[in-house]
């Protein structure tokens, strides 16, 4: 009942927003890249010696590999959803903005 | 010296009783070691205490945390020890945890796996919990006591994927009943 009462945070999807009209600045180079390894690497890198449980399939240390799970990247990491990665200590969010912008144009 | 011998005697349970089913829950009320977390959850405790003096129990806690929005679903095996002063029943309690923890999206993309702790996203942590509490007699049947109580209690897990430490306390409402 307390789970119910309070844990039903509706997130925002990849489908909720919108790539804007004249498209993005962003790409993989000038911001996907470095956002993956600062904050996802340690546990969902192909060569990570500790993956603290995250399943093998989930490895984003390629551009293919984040396009392949963006909905799911989105849902958990972009715009204001918070839960990856896990703890206190979270990525600003005007970079959480620019992954959410990144992702909804195809992460180019 | 003879106060504390006085005090020990106090809390020794003064008849022997039978085995006796325990059934108890409540809500319960913790933060953690991560910055700005907080944790509501329900309990559910089954136990068999044999000489009204020691318990076996399974302790499981189902909740919600506030840091990255999570469902933490602990379940615990101990023992406990209890004295009694009157119609209180101090207690202290040790016990093995293994705990889940995952985001409320993950429940929600895979409500299966999420059931059976087996979805993507779930922290599987072991540990070791603690309690101690009172429990309160407030009415006794012909084979049952019914009782209310409250507790301290914590947990501590040294696998680093999600809070070191758990710290709170809980309500209850219960019963025991003679077997």
């Amino acid at each position: 009942m307390i789970l119910f009462a309070v844990g039903c945070k509706e997130e925002t999807t990849i489908d909720d927003r919108k790539c804007p009209p004249t498209g993005t600045k962003l790409n993989y180079d000038n911001f996907g890249r470095d956002f993956m390894n600062d904050n996802c690497q340690t546990c969902h890198g192909k060569h990570s010696s500790d993956r603290n449980g995250a399943p093998s399939s989930y490895d984003f240390g390629t551009l293919e590999g984040v396009r392949d799970h963006k909905d799911r990247i989105f849902v958990r990491a972009a715009a204001d959803n918070t839960t990856m990665p896990p703890g206190p200590d979270d990525p600003p969010e005007a970079d959480r903005e620019k992954l959410a912008e990144w992702l909804v144009c195809g992460a180019p | 010296m003879r106060w504390l011998l006085v005090f020990l005697a106090l809390l020794v349970p003064t008849t022997a009783g039978a085995t006796e089913i325990q059934v108890a829950s409540g809500p319960n009320a913790q933060g953690s070691s991560w910055r700005g977390d907080g944790a509501l959850s329900q309990s559910l405790k089954l136990g068999l205490r044999f000489g009204d003096l020691v318990s076996i129990d399974a302790l499981t806690r189902l909740g919600y945390a506030t840091v990255d929005d999570r469902v933490v679903t602990y379940i615990s095996l101990g023992s406990t020890l209890y004295g009694r002063i009157g119609i209180a029943r101090p207690y202290v309690r040790l016990a093995l945890v293994h705990q889940h923890e995952e985001p409320t999206s993950a429940v929600k993309n895979d409500p299966f796996g999420a059931t059976f702790g087996v979805g993507d996203g779930i922290r599987h942590r072991g540990g070791f919990g603690s309690a101690l509490g009172c429990d309160f007699v407030i009415a006794k049947g012909q084979r049952a006591d019914f009782l209310i109580g409250l507790d301290v209690n914590g947990s501590w897990f040294p696998d680093p994927r999600g809070p070191s430490f758990y710290y709170g306390g809980g309500l209850w409402a219960g019963m025991n009943y003679g077997l």
